[in-house]
């Protein structure tokens, strides 16, 4: 019965955000953006009621549901049933509208916005809620029953049994979906044809926000993947990581462009075009995921109808988008010049740039679709195109981030730089000779890029020391908000250099069958095998491997990586077990035992150089993200 | 007339800019490309043994063998197994871990070498995040058995 009323309220959400598109055509009502708030509140009402019957459904394990006797089961601890809502396709999708559905809430209750903006832009969200909520209820109902009703569950996939996937869906799609109140926004300013300042400062933190929340989704899941996959990377180049990629190399150049279009009104056709593409490619992402058109190790079994249905969303928002932006971009398009060698001319550059790096990524992507269709060939593009495309755009957007904060806005002058930042440069001089020092055994490219890393950090170190006056005593004078954010956000993207260039090029594999008591070496670490022991947990059985670690003959500690078959589907994961430093992660995971020879195993042991960085890059990325958002509040107040 | 050819000058400069980026582009992906076969497209096609190719189909019933191999001076475990599509069969060669949904009667895709029409090479074997998904390749391949 609970689950009827969960349904009861999807059609709600359908009814109600329909008339965000109805009552303007048809004029209803007097007051038409009280009556837009109203249905934002309504449908995120709505939404929310039937996001928790779903999981409450799923706790008391209501196996009725197809949806829960697919991805659940009785044995499950309770949080990985909850977490099992969005572990499958209807559930992450009735996620994804709620998220829709609390940004337009939130902007609904965001008050000092100007009121036609208000009304415009909650009327192109609603519409976009009315598509999602006309999706889910036509080809993806996560109330429907399946008869007769199970005995018990098929399982949640073991992979997702996993802490890292608890908070992982949600951030990611708080960023996915959060590009969707920054397209309604721009969307409404296209219609409303005003090119103001006001209209742009509007736009600004919710494109702050959704960046912040995708970076977060996007490190959680890379983070994951490594400890969880066993395979000791965190980028595989693969089209649903692509996916999320993209959304973000474009909000990150969004970030950017928004800066000058509140600041001087230039650029302001070209943060809305960044705005209407970033939703699209996330649109482009769902699509992707839930279609299975593409081979990738993140399809989860999937039903082609659904990718027709959001194919042809996909087709007919941008189609729209495109036509509204062409005919009212002319409005926006500054007559002003940008100076190449100013602080505008560097953002510029830095666009130019990561909108080719999202463009190329996008093609390594989506090639092997049109190859299938056009040449009738299948074909896939390996991580080679992507490195290899990486790698020389990585020297522009070093260069800029290193310079770019030093240019003044408007006009400026390289001579005058130059003599400005001489002392960094001297500095910067130094530290490559350290850098080379350090590692010049090491392949060429990682100290290039070691290089690029410590260079971000230094210039962006001596930002700061801007604000540091020795005369007539050393005072330190206040640092303002937005240049913290900003600085910590390029130090987490230098800090993220280190760590991938270390974990890609630097690491040390050893596979091998390893006997007990035998030990392997792998850079200053001895590891043992100490033997194997057998594990019984609640829904799992696990054949622990005991690795002793010394570092330098020192004892350091006892490592357990397993193999876990899980009882319901006797599905085999391995898990990791990892020793993080400073300067490297000790990665171990087990395989199969030795058929011929007793107390002898497959052990695969790798050494990852400076990974833990990846992750603390991450969270300076963050960090700079809600430093911005602080200060919006905090301006608004 | 200045003023023209100043914008003449751009113009050009900037096509030509966007051609040579396009063509490396272009170049780098030809490179990169891997081909998918099933066992008989690759048996017909005559590849080169340096050609990286990747091989799919199903792991034929009983055929996984594992065995112990020396890589430089370590014992490593390798594995040989078939891959059928139902016409053509193709032995594998896999030396390393295998992936945890790796097993007999289940679809396959491996990335490698053909060294000759006996013996495919792996590098990689591809692994899955779910037991009910299918590579799309491998769709027309695996259908038979159900």
């Amino acid at each position: 019965m609970i689950a009827e009323i969960g349904v009861f309220f999807l059609i709600l959400t359908l009814i109600g955000s329909s008339f965000g598109f109805i009552c303007p055509v048809l004029k209803f009502h007097e007051n038409s953006e009280i009556t837009q708030i109203k249905i934002s509140k309504l449908t995120f009402f709505c939404t929310t009621t039937s996001f928790v019957i779903l999981t409450y459904c799923f706790i008391i394990s209501d196996f009725s549901l197809t949806v829960i006797e697919k991805n659940s089961n009785s044995q499950l601890p309770i949080i990985y049933k909850i977490t099992g809502v969005w572990g499958n396709h209807e559930g992450s999708i009735l996620l994804w509208l709620l998220v829709m559905t609390f940004f337009g809430f939130l902007f609904a209750c965001q008050s000092k916005i100007d009121s036609k903006l208000k009304e415009k832009t909650l009327n192109v969200q609603n519409t976009l809620i009315f598509l999602i909520s006309l999706f889910i209820l036509l080809t993806s109902n996560p109330f429907e029953r399946t008869f007769p009703p199970a005995i018990d569950g098929a399982d949640l996939n073991p992979l997702l049994q996993d802490p890292g996937l608890i908070i992982h869906p949600p951030f990611l799609y708080l960023g996915y979906v959060g590009s969707s109140i920054v397209f309604s926004i721009s969307i409404a300013i296209l219609i409303l044809n005003n090119n103001s300042k006001e209209y742009f400062t509007i736009l600004k933190p919710w494109i702050f926000l959704s960046w912040t929340f995708l970076s977060c989704g996007i490190g959680l899941g890379s983070w994951w993947a490594y400890y969880e996959l066993g395979w000791g990377g965190f980028w595989f180049w693969d089209p649903v990581e692509n996916a999320s990629l993209l959304p973000w190399l474009t909000s990150s150049a969004l970030l950017h462009t928004i800066i000058i279009s509140t600041k001087k009104k230039s650029l302001q056709n070209w943060t809305l075009f960044l705005s209407i593409v970033t939703f699209l490619l996330s649109l482009l992402g769902t699509f992707l995921v839930r279609s299975g058109v593409l081979v990738s190790v993140h399809a989860f079994a999937n039903d082609p109808t659904r990718g027709v249905f959001i194919l042809l969303l996909l087709l007919a928002i941008s189609a729209m988008s495109f036509f509204l932006f062409l005919k009212r971009s002319k409005k926006f398009s500054s007559k002003l010049q940008i100076n190449l060698v100013s602080r505008e001319g560097a953002i510029s550059l830095n666009n130019i740039f990561m909108f080719t790096l999202s463009f190329t990524i996008l093609l390594g992507t989506i090639y092997p679709l049109f190859s299938n269709v056009i040449f009738n060939n299948k074909i896939s593009v390996g991580a080679p195109f992507f490195n290899s495309i990486l790698s020389p755009l990585m020297i522009p957007i070093t260069l800029g981030m290193m310079f770019g904060p030093f240019l003044k806005w408007e006009k400026d002058d390289i001579g005058n730089l130059l003599s400005r930042i001489k002392i960094l440069l001297l500095i910067l001089f130094i530290v490559s000779l350290t850098v080379w020092y350090l590692n010049f055994k090491g392949p060429i490219l990682s100290v290039i890029f070691f290089a690029f890393s410590a260079w971000i950090i230094t210039s962006s170190i001596f930002e700061l020391l801007k604000f540091l006056s020795f005369k007539p005593k050393l005072i330190l004078r206040k640092i303002p908000l937005k240049t913290f954010s900003q600085v910590s956000a390029h130090i987490g993207i230098a800090l993220i250099i280190l760590g991938a260039t270390g974990t890609s090029i630097l690491r040390i594999e050893q596979i091998q069958f390893q006997e007990v008591n035998e030990v392997i070496t792998a850079k200053n670490f001895k590891v043992k095998f100490l033997g194997i022991k057998l594990v019984e947990k609640e829904n799992y059985k696990s054949q622990m491997g005991f690795f002793e670690i010394y570092k330098n003959n020192k004892y350091i500690k006892t490592l357990t990586p397993e193999k876990r078959m899980y009882n319901s589907n006797k599905q085999v994961t391995t898990e990791a077990a990892i020793h993080s430093t400073i300067f490297g992660d000790l990665y171990i995971a087990i395989g199969d035992g030795n058929a011929l020879k007793k107390n002898s195993w497959t052990t695969r042991i790798w050494y990852n150089s400076f990974t833990i960085w990846i992750w603390i890059g991450v969270l300076f990325l963050v960090l700079g993200g809600m430093l911005s958002i602080f200060r919006f509040i905090k301006v608004n107040k | 007339m200045k003023l023209k050819t100043q914008r003449f000058f751009k113009v050009t400069s900037l096509l030509i800019i966007f051609l040579i980026g396009s063509s490396i582009l272009f170049y780098n992906l030809k490179n990169n490309l891997v081909f998918f076969f099933s066992p008989s497209e690759i048996l017909e096609k005559k590849i080169s043994s340096l050609e990286n190719v990747r091989l799919g189909g199903m792991v034929k019933k009983g055929s996984i063998k594992k065995k112990e191999t020396e890589v430089g001076e370590k014992k490593v475990q390798e594995t040989i197994f078939t891959i059928t599509d139902f016409e053509r069969e193709i032995f594998v060669y896999y030396v390393g871990i295998l992936p945890d949904l790796f097993s007999e009667g289940q679809g396959v895709v491996v990335e490698g070498n053909l060294i000759n029409e006996n013996r495919f090479n792996a590098k990689i074997v591809l692994a899955k995040h779910d037991e009910n998904y299918m590579p799309p390749e491998l769709d027309n391949i695996v259908k038979p058995t159900n």
